[in-house]
Parts: structure tokens; C-alpha cells; sequence
């Protein structure tokens, strides 16, 4: 056991550490813990927020139980996407197995430490999403002691079988097809699945919660509890954490979670009986098998054609982006997809209660369109859409060891910089341009207030991406085992997060300063403000392009 | 001709926790490489060749000492350098989502090649390194020897002066790594300007006509192949070399 616990602290710390090793850097610092512990705040207040008034409607037609139920099958939902996208990472595509298997380790302690290190990253999410609803839940329906106990036990609990799950199916899967040595392809179908999935429920529940009376509001909650009371069947341990967590009796919280506790233990052995039979069959075969494909397609003089250098790079940046599953899913679709769910996921929120909608229709309506304040509000909207574009922030660590080739090749750093910014800049439009559409026909703006948003968004957007690859710059990412090191355990994707609560702070405190101004006066001022920022940042990049390229070696 | 003169680069590295120190991965390196002449950099793992060549490929700056290349240096003439240096390091990676011909035509962009010279240059290195049958594979699916090859054609396409090679056959077969030593001969003809580090003894006796030994940051000879065993009264490099820092256990 003491192996399991040396390996999984080895293998997070591989994972997470920010440490460059060749430059010998260590970024230990108490302006991390500060960065951290804000974020937290954020994100923690935010989920307070949604939450609180989820969980006070219910309480107030006494279906709160059903937020558990909720709650639980989220943490069920989410552990299940996320174990997707990392199994195969954490499992297969990892740089250390090659030297990990010469060495005097059981095939159990290294599944035991892989899976730790899958079980670990859950948590750290769960923690924030899960545990938080479910205190807030204890705390406004007064519950007791035991309640905290058993919610402890099922935050813990819940997502262990959905891991051990995914990873045995993962498993089979490397073992048997020939699909899965080539990871990108494993990835983009597993991705495209997954994306379907959740823009599939989001639109789905935005057209049932159209046009619903009260009543038929409160029969849904019944249907969706009945869903609920549906699902839990195929997932027993759920359902035993939801009768565990709701009940009065205390006998039956003790029977539930000692239920939930005795299936786990089952799938956890059955796991690891399987894993140990085909986890490493799948895995030397990975390693060390496949081969390569010929094609004897020829140079058709046709097909060739020079290009602009500057045509050629951002090309390439684009390849690199749409190509890699990992980068387009966690750097370029959010640029699309998260103003359509956010929209749509509001939206059906709103129809939830057709009075309330009704009621925030009309009074969208009856403001007037041309408010500094309006413009204020969809520039922070748009800020925290963009936050979730992580082109620039990762713009050099993308190329991981690659990125050397910027240094040697006859092209102005400065010049590298730029293009490689400029598919965030373009990501940051698109994204300016989705959520103005959706803004001006539910606000019904004139077109002149959404052509100065239009202006000032990228304004911003070119501020930011310009402040994210100085960020990458001074604190690159390069020595990483799989992508997701880039896109998921980088510090550096603090940064964009902060630099949008500046942006909204700056916004707030110019709507808190400049209340009563004409709007266009207000968006000038704003637009002065970003296009001064702006300069002064490319400036100070266009002067510091050899230094700031230091820890690229 | 490609001229170094007292270059030396400081690091710092942490000797215990908490505790730094500085220390010279090169130390007063001075040297000249003429026209159509391989030089090679030789000596141990962490001899310094690696730091030297990133200093000369500008990828480093030298904290003290001048590069020139015919007289240009990096700060008045930097991209007129790069545009006729060719860097491949056997560590070097590249963009492996991009398929060896889009790689190629990347680079043939990057490096001003007008759309004659670049079709005709992408059709005569793909066939003079036999990458006719993987040139529109993707670069993540290629062998080490294959990719090594992707490598050195990504080099050639701007048909270089100064050749830079930091242990460029590092993990090739025996086919592979003779493909780009004759190759680097033949360019040597041509009378381009070739640095070569390497630790393989044996192959730099081969193709080098001046030899640069390394050891911890500093020269500790110079000369051609022959003129070092004379002088050190052996019968090969390697013999030569523990000679000169005095066998493996003072290295030691």
C-alpha cells in the first residue's frame, strides 16, 4: 500500500506541478494560494447563488428533497464526463508508462494509483459543485448532525463507481479495438458524444419548459421527480445516498449508507480483477504496437500553393487547434458553445415560471435600450463568456517542446506572438458577435449601441489575448505528458478568470461612476480606456519579445 | 565562416533546497568554422555543446562573447542570420498534427521560398530522404528515424548556408543516421558552413575535417582528427579524449 500511496503522489505531482524542470523554476508562492483561494470565492459564490434560488423554490412548493436527488445525480452525471475525457489520458497516454512497467511494481498498485489520481481530479470538482448545494441544503431545511455525516460519506462514495466504470469500459476498449491507438480519434468521437449529449438535454429542457402554467410547472417537478425515482434504479447507490440523505430515521441512513458502502466495495474488487486481466494488454499494446499507414498520394502540382507568412502561421495555430481534440474542445468551442448554453440554459430558467418571465420580458422591455448601464451589462456578459477561450493563455504551451522552433526560425518574435493570438482574437469575435445577436433580439438594441459593443468587445478581446500570451510567455507550460496538462492542470488559466473580474470590476466601477451619461459619451470613455490598455500592453510586448521568449529553450 | 569569440553562458541551479548557485555550461569558447568545413563539437553528456549551439542557432544569448556569422551578428542582422541557419537538435519536435507536406510548405512560407523554388525543393528532398511514402501521414504517427528525416528536411527547404546539428543522428538506426551523415557531407561540398556536435567519437572522426572538444564548459583541444591523435599519441577520438581529461575516473 505504501507503493499506491508513493506512486499517486508521484503521479500528481507529475500532473499538477507547474515546475519546469529544465529552467529548474519552482512557482511555489503565497500569490498562488491568493489567486486560488479568490477564484474559490468566485466560483463558490456563484454556485451559492444559482443554487440558493433553485433550492428556495422548491422549498417553497416542499419538494426540496428533490434538489438532493439533483444534486447527487450531478456529481453521478459530471464524474461520468469528466472520467470520459481523462481515463484515457490518465490510463494509456501518459509519457511515464514506457518506464513504468520495467519497474518492480504489482499491475495492482499501478491501476490503484492511476485510479487515486482519476478519483483525486474528481474531487477537487465535486468539492466545489456538490458538497457546497448539499451544505446549503442542510443549512436552510435545518438539518442535523447526521445529515453532514452521511453527505461527507456521499461525496466520497458517489463518484467511485462511475470511475471505476468508465475506466473498465476504456479498458475493453483499448484492449479489443484498433480504433483506440489512435487516441485523437478515440477522443473527437468520445468528445463529439458527450457535446451532443448536453447540447441534446440543454435544448430539450429549454423547449419542455416552454409556455407551462404553474400548475403544469408543478407537475413537471413531479415528472423530473419521477425521472429521478426512474433513473436511481439503474443506480443504486444514488439511490440509496438520496434515501440516506432525506430520510428522518436514523436506522435507515446507517442501512443505506452501509448499502452504498458494500456495492461499492463489489465493483471496486470486480474492478480491479478485471483491470489487472486487460489493463496492461491494452497498454503494451499501445506502446509499443500500430504502425504507420502509406500513402502514395504524390505532390499534385495543382494542390500546391504558397502562402502569406502570416497566412501559413495562423493556418498552422488553426491546425493545430481544430485538429487536436483536447485544444478544440477546451479552447475552441467555447467560444460558441458556452453564449448558446449559457443563453439557453437562462432562458429555460426563466420559462420555468411563466410569470416571471413575463414579468422580466416587460421590464427588458420597458428600459430604455440606449442605458450606459445596458451596454455595461452585456460588455460583462460578454467578459465572462470569453474568459472560457484559452487560446492566448496557452498559446506557447500548446507547442509544448516544439516551441523552440519560434526562436530559430526567421520571423520577428513580436510578429510570432501576434499571429498567434489572432485565432483568439477571432474566437473572442465570434463569441462578441453570438452574444450581440441574442442580446439585440431579446433587447431589441439599436444597431448603433450593438456596433459600439461590437467595437469595444474586441477591443477587450485584443487587451486580453494580448495580456494571455505575455502570461504564457512568462510562465510556459512546456515539458507536459498529455494535453490536458495544457488545457485542464495549468495554473496559468487562473490568469484569463482574473483579468474578466478585473474587466467587470472596471465596467461596474465606470456604470457606479458614470451613471447618468450618454451612453455613447460612456462607451467612448470605455473605449478610450481598453484602446489606451491595449497599446500600452502591445508595447510593452513589442519591447520585452526577446525577454519574455527566456524560458522557451 | 560562422566565428565565436569568448562566449560564455551562466546558469543558475539549485544546489540544495533554497540554496543556488551559478555555474558556466560554457566558459570562454572561442573558435571559427570556414566555408565548407564540418566542424564537430565533441565531448560527454553535459560537456556544454548543446548550450554552445543554442547560442549560435540564437536561441540562447551568451551572457558574454560574439557570434558573427560573415560578420553579421544577432542584434544588427538577426533575421538575415536565421533566414540562412538550418537547427536540428535530435531532441527537436515538431508540430506532429500537421501532416510531413504541410510541415514542409509551412516552412517554405516561413522562410521566403518563392512557389517555383518550393515545389521543386519539397519534390527533391522528399526523394533524395525517401519520404515519398509518408509525406502525407501525419507527423504523430511517423517512426523516430522517419520523423528525424521530417526533421532534417524541415531544414533544407530554404536551402541554408550555416548548418547547425546538435547530435542529429541521437537514436537512428545505422540506414537513417548514414542518410543525413552523407547528406551533411555532401553539403559540406557545396560549401555551406556545418557545426556537428555529437558524443559518438567514431562518426566524427568519420565526416568532421576540425574537431572542437568539450569538456565541462571549456576547450580542452581543438584540431583536425589527426593532428589531435598525434599530438595526443592515440589511434582514435575517443582514446584521444580520456587522454585529455585524464580516463574515466578523474571524470569521474
Amino acid at each position: 500500500m505504501d507503493k499506491v500511496i508513493k506512486l499517486t503522489k508521484i503521479f500528481l505531482k507529475n500532473s499538477f506541478s507547474n515546475i519546469d524542470s529544465r529552467m529548474g523554476i519552482s512557482t511555489k508562492s503565497k500569490s498562488k494560494i491568493i489567486i486560488y483561494g479568490l477564484l474559490f470565492l468566485y466560483f463558490a459564490g456563484l454556485i451559492i447563488f444559482l443554487g440558493y434560488n433553485l433550492l428556495d423554490g422548491l422549498i417553497a412548493i416542499h419538494q426540496e428533497t428533490i434538489f438532493v436527488g439533483m444534486i447527487l445525480f450531478m456529481i453521478f452525471g459530471l464524474t461520468i464526463v469528466q472520467t470520459i475525457f481523462s481515463s484515457i489520458n490518465v490510463l494509456y497516454f501518459t509519457k511515464d508508462s514506457e518506464y513504468l512497467l520495467p519497474l518492480p511494481l504489482k499491475p495492482y498498485q499501478i491501476i490503484l494509483a492511476r485510479t487515486n489520481v482519476m478519483l483525486i481530479a474528481e474531487y477537487l470538482i465535486i468539492f466545489l459543485v456538490g458538497l457546497i448545494p448539499l451544505v446549503m441544503y442542510g443549512i436552510l431545511t435545518k438539518a442535523g448532525i447526521i445529515y453532514y455525516f452521511t453527505m461527507i460519506f456521499a461525496v466520497i462514495l458517489i463518484p467511485i463507481l462511475p470511475v471505476l466504470l468508465i475506466s473498465i469500459i476504456v479498458m475493453i476498449i483499448m484492449s479489443f479495438a484498433k480504433l483506440t491507438k489512435n487516441r485523437n480519434k478515440f477522443q473527437l468521437i468520445a468528445t463529439l458524444l458527450v457535446l451532443a449529449i448536453i447540447m441534446g438535454l440543454a435544448i430539450s429542457t429549454s423547449g419542455m419548459k416552454q409556455d407551462l402554467t404553474n400548475e403544469e410547472m408543478a407537475q413537471m417537478i413531479v415528472q423530473a421527480n419521477g425521472m429521478i425515482e426512474l433513473v436511481k434504479g439503474y443506480i443504486p447507490t444514488v439511490d440509496y445516498l438520496i434515501e440516506a440523505l432525506t430520510t428522518k430515521s436514523l436506522l435507515t441512513t446507517i442501512i443505506e449508507v452501509l448499502k452504498t458502502i458494500g456495492i461499492t466495495i463489489v465493483g471496486f474488487i470486480l474492478y480491479m480483477i478485471i483491470a489487472q486481466k486487460i489493463y496492461f494488454k491494452g497498454l503494451v499494446g499501445n506502446l509499443f504496437g500500430g504502425g504507420t499507414s502509406h500513402s502514395n498520394k504524390e505532390i499534385n502540382q495543382k494542390e500546391y500553393r504558397n502562402s502569406k507568412l502570416y497566412k501559413s502561421y495562423i493556418g498552422k495555430e488553426f491546425k493545430n487547434l481544430v485538429r487536436n481534440p483536447v485544444f478544440l474542445v477546451q479552447c475552441l468551442l467555447p467560444a460558441i458553445l458556452i453564449p448558446i448554453l449559457m443563453v439557453v440554459v437562462v432562458y429555460a430558467g426563466f420559462n420555468s415560471d411563466k410569470m416571471r418571465l413575463e414579468q422580466i420580458t416587460q421590464m427588458l422591455q420597458q428600459m430604455p435600450t440606449n442605458t450606459f448601464m445596458i451596454v455595461c451589462v452585456i460588455l460583462g456578459v460578454i467578459q465572462f463568456f470569453t474568459m472560457f477561450i484559452y487560446i492566448s493563455i496557452t498559446a506557447i504551451s500548446r507547442d509544448g517542446e516544439n516551441a523552440v522552433f519560434i526562436k530559430y526560425i526567421p520571423v520577428s518574435l513580436y510578429k510570432q506572438y501576434i499571429y498567434k493570438i489572432i485565432p483568439n482574437i477571432i474566437m473572442n469575435i465570434i463569441t462578441v458577435i453570438i452574444t450581440l445577436g441574442i442580446a439585440g433580439y431579446i433587447l431589441h438594441l439599436p444597431v448603433i449601441t450593438l456596433i459600439a459593443l461590437f467595437i469595444i468587445a474586441t477591443i477587450m478581446g485584443v487587451f486580453q489575448s494580448l495580456v494571455m500570451i505575455i502570461v504564457d510567455l512568462k510562465r510556459p507550460k512546456l515539458n507536459w505528458d498529455s494535453e490536458y496538462a495544457v488545457v485542464k492542470q495549468n495554473l496559468n488559466l487562473v490568469f484569463p478568470v482574473l483579468l474578466s473580474m478585473i474587466n467587470i470590476a472596471i465596467i461596474v466601477g465606470t456604470v457606479f461612476l458614470l451613471k447618468d451619461i450618454n451612453v455613447y459619451l460612456g462607451t467612448g470613455i470605455l473605449g478610450i480606456l481598453y484602446i489606451v490598455l491595449t497599446a500600452i500592453t502591445n508595447k510593452y510586448l513589442y519591447n520585452k519579445q526577446y525577454e519574455l521568449a527566456n524560458k522557451i529553450i | 565562416m560562422i566565428s565565436v569569440e569568448h562566449i560564455t553562458k551562466k546558469f543558475v541551479r539549485n544546489r540544495k533546497q533554497k540554496e543556488k548557485e551559478e555555474f558556466y555550461a560554457d566558459n570562454d569558447i572561442t573558435f571559427e568554422a570556414n566555408d565548407g568545413e564540418i566542424i564537430g563539437i565533441l565531448g560527454p553528456n553535459g560537456a556544454g555543446k548543446t548550450t554552445l549551439l543554442r547560442m549560435i542557432a540564437g536561441i540562447l544569448e551568451p551572457t558574454t562573447g560574439k557570434i558573427s556569422f560573415d560578420g553579421m551578428n544577432y542584434k544588427d542582422n538577426e533575421i538575415k542570420i536565421k533566414q540562412n541557419i538550418a537547427y536540428l537538435s535530435g531532441n527537436t519536435k515538431i508540430y506532429d498534427t500537421l501532416s510531413t507536406y504541410e510541415l514542409l510548405k509551412m516552412c517554405c512560407d516561413i522562410y521566403g521560398v518563392n512557389k517555383e523554388n518550393s515545389e521543386k525543393r519539397i519534390k527533391e528532398i522528399t526523394k533524395v530522404l525517401g519520404m515519398e511514402q509518408f509525406l502525407y501521414n501525419k507527423i504523430a504517427n511517423l517512426s523516430t528515424g522517419q520523423t528525424q528525416k521530417v526533421n532534417l528536411a524541415r531544414c533544407l527547404v530554404h536551402n541554408p548556408k550555416y548548418y547547425i546539428l546538435d547530435e542529429a543522428t541521437t537514436g537512428l538506426d545505422i540506414i537513417s543516421s548514414q542518410i543525413i551523415l552523407n547528406f551533411i557531407k555532401e553539403e559540406r561540398d557545396k560549401g555551406k558552413t556545418i557545426l556537428y556536435s555529437t558524443h559518438y567519437m567514431e562518426e566524427a572522426e568519420n565526416i568532421c575535417n576540425r574537431v572542437i572538444m568539450i569538456n565541462k564548459g571549456k576547450i580542452i583541444k581543438t584540431g583536425t582528427p589527426d593532428e589531435i591523435k598525434r599530438d595526443t599519441n592515440t589511434t582514435n577520438l575517443r582514446d584521444a579524449f580520456f587522454t585529455l581529461i585524464g580516463g574515466v575516473s578523474a571524470y569521474e
